[in-house]
């Protein structure tokens, strides 16, 4: 009793921060923007696969059609700070309750207001163009800010703007009108206005500066195995006190790590040498998903207590999926001092593992987006064909060796709990 | 009939929590509506009788309930790991008539 009380208050203390921290507006609003841009990821992805099996094939290659389909990557991760802009604008709209369309449009004005462009002449025509460098994943830190900043600027003016009397015979809809385009107006000036400034600076715009003071440095982190590690730790320790840790965590490792991601997506697509080891693709499929289904298996097929093996039963479907929920919640590994251990360092040692097989160039880089859900071998192969598959291997026979002894301790601790009741059971029969 | 939510972090785990909910409602004779989003969806359905959260999302709980009008619940741990449909609908029809 006296532990359920001591575990209550840790638990509340840390739901204090998690709650903060998860719950905060502006972390959750870019957590969820980030998530909108899967399908538009995934179409990359897909252009990528075509690619790949191309390299061997050279059907489209020689029938020239490799060009058309490179479109298909070229339109997605090559101006993806676009749509990161339009889905960053509509998640920010609907936190805090505004227009979603106004917000988007807004945002986007405001985006193109900040990029600059370039003019040059083609047989005596002057053309004048936005190089795609901004608008792809070098342009995403200056995208997510500028649909936050905009439309927080945009429901300020809407909310507290100038308005502007008219006379009671004016329709309602009018005033309302020029309000908006009031507050329209108002947001793409101060835009810019701060595109003259950094338009004056030696950084030649506020991309050139956001790039090379903010997201270059970040880049310089994100490259350290450490970093990953962390999050990948503070990812499983969430998962501990019950919350979902790469849902609370995904904010820090889409800002960090997507941009790195669709730089690779983008290399692999045209099959030029892939610019990163470590990204957010790396993460997902390299902390092995398949720990889930080896897990259940362990329930299943190495436990002798009833309630495991149920468990495992239920959680085996699943478990080959990626998906944990039964055996988080029905073991339960949530607050299960135990399976602490082997839960936060499995992952980790799975990242360690791909990244120095990658490192000494045995693995592939990871420049495909594979979500958690495709299953063992296939998401190995997938992501660096029998290099990762070996990798893979390897990597599950060591997640079996650090589960195995945590496993069976837990597994002793619940027989002797069944073997109890099931003795106190025959004893008040015996009464 | 009753139209239930649930909601969890992409709504993978509470569509194998759904379809349990389904085929419990359907043994017992309940006409119900239930749907399994993913947390950035669920002002889609915010028309629902209830919305259900998966115990991973459950720290969102009082962050949700002030952005929603219907009653906003957690998914009792044991019946999420058991996978035990019945009880979760059961739960979620009994505070349904309760409110109402």
């Amino acid at each position: 009793m006296d532990q359920t009380i001591e575990k209550k208050t840790l638990k509340d203390k840390f739901f204090v921060w998690a709650t903060k921290f998860a719950n905060n507006r502006t972390i959750h609003i870019i957590a969820n923007g980030f998530s909108r841009l899967l399908p538009i990821t995934m179409i990359g992805t897909l252009v990528s696969l075509i690619t790949i099996v191309d390299n061997y094939t050279n059907l489209l290659k020689n029938a020239n059609l490799l060009q058309y389909v490179t479109l298909g990557d070229t339109m997605t991760n090559g101006i993806i700070s676009i749509f990161l802009v339009a889905a960053m604008a509509y998640e920010m709209a609907k936190g805090i309750k505004k227009s979603p369309i106004a917000a988007i449009l807004i945002s986007l004005v405001c985006f193109f207001i900040l990029t600059p462009m370039t003019s040059f002449t083609v047989k005596d025509s002057t053309v004048s163009a936005f190089t795609t460098t901004y608008l792809g994943s070098k342009g995403m830190f200056v995208g997510m800010v500028t649909a936050l900043l905009a439309t927080k600027l945009f429901a300020v003016f809407m909310d507290k703007g100038i308005k502007i009397k008219m006379p009671a015979e004016v329709p309602s809809a009018i005033s309302e009108s020029i309000a908006s385009v009031f507050a329209f107006a108002s947001v793409a000036f101060i835009f810019i206005i701060i595109n003259g400034i950094f338009a004056s600076t030696s950084f030649g715009s506020a991309h050139g500066f956001v790039y090379a003071i903010l997201q270059k440095p970040l880049e310089g982190a994100s490259d350290s195995i450490w970093t990953m590690l962390i999050i990948a730790c503070l990812g499983e320790l969430l998962w501990f006190f019950g919350i979902h840790g790469s849902n609370a965590t995904s904010a820090i490792t889409n800002t960090l790590y997507l941009p790195l991601s669709i730089a690779n997506a983008q290399a692999l697509a045209v099959g030029t040498s892939l610019p990163y080891i470590l990204n957010s693709y790396f993460l997902v499929i390299w902390k092995c998903p398949t720990r889930h289904f080896i897990m259940a298996a362990l329930l299943l097929w190495a436990c002798k207590s009833k309630q495991l093996k149920a468990i495992g039963k239920v959680a085996i479907v699943p478990g080959f999926f990626g998906i944990s929920e039964p055996m988080k919640y029905g073991i339960p590994m949530v607050f299960n001092p135990i399976l602490l251990i082997p839960m936060v360092i499995t992952p980790m040692i799975s990242l360690v593992i791909a990244y120095v097989a990658t490192v000494i160039g045995f693995l592939p880089r990871v420049g495909l987006n594979l979500p958690w859900y495709i299953p063992f071998p296939i998401n190995g192969i997938m992501a660096g064909g029998w290099a990762g598959l070996v990798v893979e291997i390897i990597q599950c026979a060591v997640v079996v060796a650090i589960y195995f002894p945590f496993v069976k301790l837990l597994d002793k601790q619940k027989c002797a709990e069944e073997a109890e009741k099931e003795k106190q059971a025959a004893e008040s029969l015996d009464k | 009939m009753y139209k239930i939510t649930l909601a969890c972090a992409g709504g993978f785990s509470t569509s194998m929590m759904a379809s349990r909910m389904k085929e419990a409602a359907k043994a017992q004779g309940i006409d119900v509506d239930i749907n399994a989003v993913a947390e950035e969806d669920i002002e889609l359905y915010s028309d629902s009788d209830i919305l259900l959260l998966g115990p991973q999302l459950g720290y969102r709980q009082q962050e949700l309930q002030k952005d929603f009008s219907m009653p906003v619940l957690v998914i009792n741990f044991q019946d999420y790991g058991s996978m035990n449909g019945k009880n979760v609908l059961n739960d979620a029809i009994s505070k349904i008539k309760g409110d109402k």
